[in-house]
């Protein structure tokens, strides 16, 4: 891989500086591609609304911890402390098993933080462990409108 | 290792087990197809309208339910199905659990296959009776339907 999965993110996030773009440019393959493909396919398929509440969040703590307990039976996972979360708030654990990514599998985990809307639906739902290959998930977690119950949803993405 | 695993806690306060023997839960999967086209919100599957009405399905104009399977299943044990996108799912009934407020809540692990390839294992915990959509698209584009996941169980009181 030559390009490195912060300045692959960062590329996709439009950070980068013009001298960096253009040499990440320059150095994209076909698993940094797919790597791209994968992040727009899960962007697109987030709401705008969610994603501007989702602002200022930091789980990168509890996601943290929760890694750390589970790691005796957990497959390598790169550290989420050391992606800290950016404008948009999110949280993301991205696999440097290079199958994975020859296989345009790249996997990526988004936690959001709970926001208020009227009327949702209400299940309660905690997602404990999440362990996918070759496709991306996605955790949506939207608070009721009292703040006291949630609506979980599990929304992952095939690869073709 | 070709699998990437995160983990995340979504509430800090977790239920408390119930002390009673483990009851068995009657689990009811739904296997829902949703199109771009129109079509709307299939009737039966009114448990899941409040999910379909709301972003990331909005995007999705037709649910039409393919089929529901309901099993009773002791602790520990597992029920599978064949999805139609040539997948397997195995849902596995782990305990139940008494919240604070006396809410019944079921722990579920749901694992999906496609041949030898685990493409997904997870384990949450719900209300019981209350659905946990789980989406499962193959490619973002304006023509590819996607199949959804309703997973939901109750304890018999």
């Amino acid at each position: 891989m030559s390009v490195s999965d912060e300045e692959l993110q960062r590329y996709f996030d439009g950070e980068l500086d013009d001298a960096t773009r253009r040499r990440v440019e320059g150095a994209l393959d076909d698993d940094d591609r797919a790597r791209l493909d994968a992040l727009a396919e899960v962007r697109a398929a987030l709401s705008n609304a969610l994603l501007g509440e989702a602002a200022a969040i930091d789980l990168t703590g509890a996601v943290g911890e929760a890694i750390a307990r589970d790691a005796e039976r957990a497959a390598p996972v790169i550290p989420l402390a050391a992606r800290r979360p950016r404008r948009r708030g999110m949280v993301m654990g991205l696999s440097t098993g290079a199958g994975l990514l020859v296989a345009a599998a790249a996997a990526f985990l988004f936690l959001f933080r709970p926001v208020a809307v009227p009327g949702a639906p209400i299940n309660n739902a905690e997602i404990e462990s999440l362990e996918v290959d070759g496709l991306s998930a996605t955790v949506l977690s939207v608070d009721s409108h009292s703040g006291t119950e949630n609506a979980t949803i599990l929304f992952a993405m095939e690869d073709d | 290792m070709k699998r990437l695993v995160v983990v995340g806690l979504l509430a800090l306060a977790l239920p408390a087990r119930a002390d009673a023997p483990t009851p068995t839960a009657r689990c009811t999967l739904r296997i829902i197809e949703a199109r771009h086209d129109g079509g709307g919100i299939d009737p039966q599957i009114v448990s899941l309208k409040p999910f379909f009405e709301r972003e990331p399905f909005d995007d999705w104009k037709s649910f039409k339910l393919l089929k529901t399977k309901t099993t009773l299943l002791a602790p520990h044990a597992s029920d599978t199905e064949a999805l139609p996108n040539a997948h397997t799912a195995t849902l596995t009934y782990v305990e139940h659990l008494l919240g604070p407020d006396g809410k019944h809540r079921v722990k579920l692990q749901l694992e999906i296959l496609h041949g030898a390839r685990k493409d997904l294992n997870t384990v949450f915990t719900l209300d019981e009776g209350k659905p946990l959509p789980v989406a499962l698209q193959k490619k973002q584009t304006a023509a590819t339907e996607m199949l959804i996941l309703g997973i939901s169980c109750e304890i018999p009181h």
